[in-house]
């Protein structure tokens, strides 16, 4: 991770905002392919990766941010689809192997592949938005306001889906994918859509994440970023865009609160352990008590819920 | 004098050696409840999965409305108005009685994404249009309050009523009714099935279903097949069909 100067304490509250609203956007990706479609996608972070590396590759050629950004999620998106064609033919549980699997042999590819961007020594990024003069304070600025940008985007894009007659069929799935087929909708067909976007978000999430980092090795993707993007969903409730938001702020403030604790604080034990007990409590504790999540599941709304709210019982 | 909608010629079915359906011949009168009755493993489910294709049959003609449909895919049966439940209700336990009703819906414009985005008034109309006919459907079956409940927290002869009533969404000619009333209480089995004589009255629609209460029969069905075996015993209104001493040996047995 980049070095901030400690001097300013505001740089840690933006570098955490840019951090959730990054975060915040994977957690919406995994949130339309695990908490709405019912895929269990344990492989979030290839897709991140490879929007990542695509930004970071193109960047060091000497395109725009914005191309970087645009390439990425179609390079995500692309994958993400030839990825989704064999596995998910697989029952659920085989998926979620399958896509784990997938996501570490593509991180020995770039690993190993050393002519692709770098191989162990990684990749650094030139920055997009540097001009000779500018303040870290202003960067961060920028960055922030693109990355919540993008967010927003995002978040009306998923909620446009899923409150639509295509949102109802891919709860439909996930509730009963064989009396979803005997309605007559091509049940593949919607998943793989769904593995799609979920897979494209990711990359401009990767896009997002390359440039604000401004380096990335192997070492950045593994899989433990896909469990932490798992927890917001879970922790914030599954199949609500809201809750999965929430959720990244939630375990965003644990993880780089604990940063902050470690610069500024003097604590008998590591802030960083700390956090992982305090979020292993956190699941725990959520599945006992609140298993549908800190929010619970958002309904279909469309014009039909309007009419819906009108009818009376006639007598 | 009523139209015939079904007509079965010769059926067969066999798994290896047996012959679950055995050379059945049977027509359906439009506009009636036709009951389907026999001991277990009499090939009644066999007959409602061969005539709305699940299985292919070995042997025979099925003609559905005077156009031949054995062979064809259970979709494109589904497609000719000819439509089934399940012994088993198939349905989203998460999502509201209501959204349960409005997935029975084919060719919906909001179904494909790019609509979504791209055409949201086209798919809206829709919507508002599926949404009343949907609540005017449970408001027959008498679900309609509870349109905003999941379909997890309705009782068992609640969900066989949604599944009729969803299966209605799709605008059918003839339904296949396997065991509408099972495992539901006498009261509730006989209101579906007053149900089912008032969606016959004022929908025109054909019921064809398998049943094991006699006595509901006896009230509601206006001809009744009985199966043994994989063939046709014996058949007719149900009050003759419960004097038939061949009927009364293998199924009913003595009173």
């Amino acid at each position: 991770m980049r070095e901030v100067n400690l001097s300013d304490p505001l740089i840690y509250v933006l570098d955490m905002a840019v951090f959730v609203g990054i975060f915040s956007i994977l957690a919406l990706s995994l949130n339309l392919e695990y908490g709405f479609t019912g895929l269990a996608n344990f492989g979030k972070v290839a897709f991140f990766m490879v929007g990542a590396y695509t930004s970071s590759i193109l960047a060091n050629i000497g395109f725009s941010y914005l191309v970087c950004i645009a390439v990425a999620t179609l390079v995500a998106g692309f994958v993400g689809l030839l990825a989704s064609l064999p596995a998910l033919r697989l029952r659920a549980d085989y998926l979620a192997i399958v896509t784990l699997a997938f996501g570490e042999i593509l991180r020995f590819v770039f690993k190993n592949e050393d002519w692709i961007a770098g191989g162990v020594n990684g990749i650094t990024v030139p920055s997009a938005i540097y001009i000779a003069g500018i303040t870290i304070r202003t960067m961060m600025l920028i960055q922030l306001a693109i990355v919540y940008a993008t967010l927003i985007l995002c978040y009306f894009i998923a909620q446009t889906l899923v409150n639509s007659p295509y949102g109802r069929i891919i709860r439909a799935i996930r509730e009963d994918e064989l009396a979803t087929q005997v309605l007559g909708k091509d049940v593949f067909k919607y998943k793989a859509q769904m593995f799609m976007i979920g897979s494209a978000m990711a990359g401009i999430s990767g896009s997002l994440f390359s440039q604000y980092v401004r380096f990335i090795d192997p070492y950045t993707f593994e899989p433990i970023l896909t469990f932490t993007v798992w927890m917001m969903v879970i922790l914030g409730g599954p199949a609500n865009n809201l809750g999965a938001i929430l959720g990244a702020v939630f375990v965003q403030a644990l993880e780089r609160g604990a940063r902050i604790a470690k610069d500024y604080l003097l604590l008998p034990v590591d802030p960083h352990n700390l956090r992982v007990m305090l979020i292993g409590i956190l699941i725990i504790l959520i599945l006992m008590y609140r298993p549908q999540g800190l929010l619970k599941e958002s309904r279909v709304k469309t014009p039909a819920l309007e009419v819906s709210s009108k009818w009376r019982k006639r007598s | 004098m009523a139209e015939t909608i079904l007509k079965t010629v010769n059926l067969t079915k066999a798994f290896g050696g047996l012959k679950a359906v055995n050379n059945v011949t049977l027509t359906v009168k439009e506009n009636t409840i036709t009951g389907l009755i026999g001991p277990n493993g009499s090939g009644k489910t066999t007959l409602f999965n061969t005539i709305s294709g699940v299985y292919k049959p070995d042997k025979g003609e099925i003609y559905f409305n005077g156009e031949r449909i054995d062979g064809l895919s259970p979709h494109k049966i589904y497609a000719k108005g000819l439509a089934r439940t399940f012994q088993t209700p198939r349905l989203f336990q998460q999502l509201t009685v209501l959204d349960n009703m409005m997935l029975a819906t084919r060719n919906h414009p909001g179904d494909k994404i790019l609509n979504v985005f791209f055409k949201r008034r086209e798919w809206g109309e829709q919507e508002e249009k599926l949404a009343e006919r949907a609540l005017e459907i449970l408001e027959i079956v008498e679900l309609d309050r509870f349109k905003d409940t999941p379909a997890s927290e309705l009782s068992g002869g609640q969900m066989k009523l949604l599944e009729l009533a969803r299966v209605l969404m799709t605008d059918p000619k003839m339904l296949l009714l396997d065991e509408p009333a099972a495992g539901v209480n006498p009261t509730l089995a006989r209101r579906i099935f007053e149900k089912i004589t008032q969606l016959r009255d004022e929908l025109s629609l054909t019921f064809f279903t398998i049943e094991h209460r006699i006595e509901i029969l006896l009230e509601h069905a206006d001809w009744v097949y009985v199966m043994h075996n994989g063939s046709i015993i014996a058949e007719g209104k149900p009050e003759e069909v419960v004097k038939n001493k061949i009927v009364v040996d293998v199924y009913l047995g003595e009173a």
